[in-house]
């Protein structure tokens, strides 16, 4: 699987209670949305951490690495590549 | 307080209601253990079950007028009795027994629907006037007494809990998909609503009288504000002296009974402040109750010890526990009569039964301050949410938020999450919701739970415009904290605290609540101060400190409020059976009103060590877990009762 799809089993899985009925736009904001409350997102650093075996510092916790799936997947790419 | 109930028809009863009423009173049992009265005349059935609380030996109900042309029924105290009798025997009245309610009919001869300019209590009442064929039901101004009506086949039913509809073979009970979604948005269905359909409630401070043929629900009552700003109150010397003359009165007639009346005591601002105004003023050996938890991050008895001293009352605590909320949960439910999104109830249902077990059944209780004093975070947030909104690209104001809510600067992999959520929509502050919309976003997760058929049945309808339609422009001219309070007041107090939380948690161990800060008195002072007297800056219920600082430990007075919470997920662990009863998938899957698998993957996640079950699935698991026993209560397997004894006043012209 790509990043791209790992991430959005991993949200369908825990946000939508694999509730395929829901659409997810790859440029849809959770946090706009909805879709991703604080504890949500412990849970969403934690998989990006294990799953693309990568550590994220506290201050690139913001939003604009994190908050859809498109910026999720190049944030995790630059992070890859350095 | 009591259990009241009846049945009309204006054409004629049905031949069966007679029996069957008299059976169903059993169901408000726990309201009125000491005593059942009928009235029964060919259009219309009145009864009640007793708490006798003042006049012990006479006081029973239904009580009539002096010609028998008027009925009452009422549950509730009426704290001005003693002076409204006095007017009324003045101009000529007779009385026939000497307890509290009795004023309500003579007031009703004497003023007919003015009649609530001259009560101060808590009620719930139904009025049955033989003359002009009608009955009038009315609620207290805040909804402390909670009343219920239905109408089906031409006939009126109402009763102080939905359950006394139960017997009755023609009344149906099922979920009502708007009023599941209200509750998934708010806590509790909107004022006017129950969770079953076709059931309503007489909203807070409204009547409806019922005609002969028609009826409309009219307010007697409306929160108000000043109009202007030289009507608010600004000088702290006479506010304060102002609110110590009015809460002394408050406390001083709720102290009106025939029985003793003792006292909650949290550990909090509000209820050490009702304590200490009985202690000093009017009970030297003052009895209090405190309910701890064994899970110490919600445990308060420090607090409450502290408090308990410095007042020198005979103090004993209830000390709670995990395995106890899960196993008196659905006896909650089944007096709640609605689902609840927390387990904050249970633990206040067993305070009440320790109280009962002590031999008291009324208590004082300091519900209310928050409500109208500006006591909640959400004040303090809204505040700070504008304060940002003047200056939307700052840095540095976002910080406040962790002012507000500490918790979230302990986690720095959080923080930056929490200040995008506080900072959504924050320039929009002409939202008349400005303060609650934040927290109403919820609904759609947790409605994300319901089976498409309840969806289905929802399409197009939405919560907030429902209740944007019964607000009707009220909240037009208030400033931004009256705006909250009115929504905390309208939604929050009636629905949930002084139900859920309230009423239904006391009386379902036969012991009334009685609410100082909820006088009418008291809430229409609240409303004329002057926003900073009560929010000073971040500290909140500011002019109650300042008044009462003087009778309380400093330590108290300077505490950061701790907001009453008991434990979700660790109770749910504590009882692994519990949760597989509750969420056994073929059970979810026949009620057909949440989805199976989502469900199945939330409980599997509950059990997950180390998992991070978010605030709104703990939610969502309640809301399950309570529909489903509502369901069971009510719908699957509803209990019988048996008739029992009780005084009738027969005045049918057929028997």
């Amino acid at each position: 699987m790509s990043e791209k799809e790992q991430i959005r089993s991993f949200i369908y899985e825990n946000f939508f209670f694999n509730d395929f009925s829901k659409e997810l736009d790859d440029k849809q904001s959770f946090l706009e949305g909805g879709i991703i409350d604080s504890t949500g997102v412990l849970e969403l650093v934690t998989f990006v951490e294990e799953t693309f075996k990568i550590n994220i510092d506290d201050h690139e916790l913001i939003p604009e690495n994190l908050d859809t799936v498109d910026q999720l997947v190049s944030f995790i790419q630059s992070k890859k590549a350095n | 307080m009591c259990g009241i109930a009846g049945v009309f028809n204006k054409n004629e009863l049905n031949p069966n209601a007679f029996p069957v009423f008299r059976k169903s009173l059993g169901m408000l049992g726990h309201r009125g253990p000491d005593g059942r009265g009928v009235y029964v005349d060919d259009y219309t059935l009145l009864g009640q079950t007793r708490l006798s609380i003042i006049d012990l030996e006479g006081g029973h109900q239904p009580i009539g007028n002096e010609d028998g042309s008027l009925w009452l029924v009422c549950n509730g105290e009426i704290f001005n009795y003693i002076e409204l009798r006095q007017e009324l025997l003045a101009k000529g009245h007779k009385f026939s027994t000497h307890t509290d309610v009795e004023v309500v009919l003579h007031l009703y001869e004497e003023y007919g629907e003015k009649l609530f300019d001259h009560l101060n209590g808590q009620f719930a009442f139904a009025i049955w006037d033989k003359n002009q064929k009608s009955i009038m039901l009315a609620r207290d101004h805040v909804g402390i007494c909670p009343l219920h009506y239905q109408i089906a086949n031409n006939q009126l039913y109402f009763a102080s809990e939905i359950k006394l509809f139960l017997p009755f073979p023609e009344l149906n009970f099922s979920i009502d998909p708007e009023a599941m979604l209200q509750t998934l948005t708010f806590w509790s269905p909107l004022p006017g609503n129950s969770i079953f359909k076709n059931i309503k409630e007489v909203k807070p401070g409204h009547y409806i009288k019922f005609n002969q043929d028609h009826f409309e629900q009219k307010p007697y009552w409306q929160l108000s504000y000043p109009e202007s700003d030289s009507d608010y109150i600004r000088d702290v010397n006479s506010a304060s002296e102002e609110l110590t003359d009015l809460l002394e009165d408050s406390v001083r007639i709720r102290l009106r009974a025939d029985v003793p009346v003792g006292a909650y005591l949290s550990g909090g601002l509000d209820s050490s402040i009702t304590t200490a105004l009985v202690k000093t003023g009017h009970n030297n050996k003052l009895r209090t109750f405190s309910i701890g938890f064994e899970d110490k991050a919600f445990d308060e008895s420090e607090y409450q010890k502290l408090v308990s001293n410095h007042l020198e009352t005979d103090h004993s605590a209830f000390v709670s526990n995990n395995e106890m909320v899960c196993e008196n949960l659905q006896k909650v439910i089944w007096h709640t009569e609605k689902p609840v999104l927390r387990t904050a109830p249970v633990p206040l249902f067993l305070l009440s039964k320790f109280v009962r077990e002590s031999d008291f059944k009324v208590v004082l209780t300091g519900e209310g301050a928050d409500e109208f004093f500006s006591g909640y975070n959400i004040y303090r947030e809204t505040k700070v949410r504008w304060f940002n909104a003047k200056m939307p690209g700052s840095t540095w104001r976002p910080r406040l938020y962790e002012k507000l809510y500490p918790y979230i600067a302990t986690n720095p992999r959080t923080l930056n999450y929490w200040i995008q959520f506080f900072q959504k929509d924050v320039a929009n502050t002409s939202d008349l919701f400005y303060s609650h919309r934040l927290r109403w976003n919820n609904r759609d997760y947790l409605a994300g739970f319901l089976t498409q058929d309840v969806m289905g049945e929802t399409v197009g309808y939405n919560p907030v415009s429902e209740l944007e339609a019964g607000i009707n422009g009220l909240l037009d001219g208030l400033n931004p904290l009256e705006r909250a309070h009115f929504l905390e007041a309208k939604i929050f107090l009636s629905g949930y605290l002084l139900s859920s939380q309230g009423d239904r948690m006391t009386m379902g161990n036969s012991v009334e609540g009685r609410y100082p800060f909820l006088d009418k008195r008291v809430i229409d002072f609240a409303n004329r101060l002057a926003p900073e007297l009560k929010l000073k800056v971040l500290n909140e219920k500011w002019i109650l400190k300042h008044t009462f600082k003087h009778l309380l430990p400093d330590q108290v007075i300077n505490r950061p409020k701790q907001p009453y919470r008991a434990p979700v997920r660790n109770t749910l662990l504590a009882d692994p059976q519990f949760v597989d009863t509750w969420l056994d998938e073929s059970r979810i899957r026949n009620s057909m009103i949440f989805d199976a698998d989502k469900i199945s993957i939330l409980k599997k996640r509950l059990f997950l060590p180390n998992a991070n079950v978010s605030a709104r699935e703990e939610m969502a698991l309640m809301a399950i877990i309570t529909t489903e026993m509502l369901k069971e209560s009510f719908i699957n397997n509803k209990p019988t009762v048996q008739d029992q004894e009780c005084r009738v006043y027969d005045y049918r012209s057929r028997k």
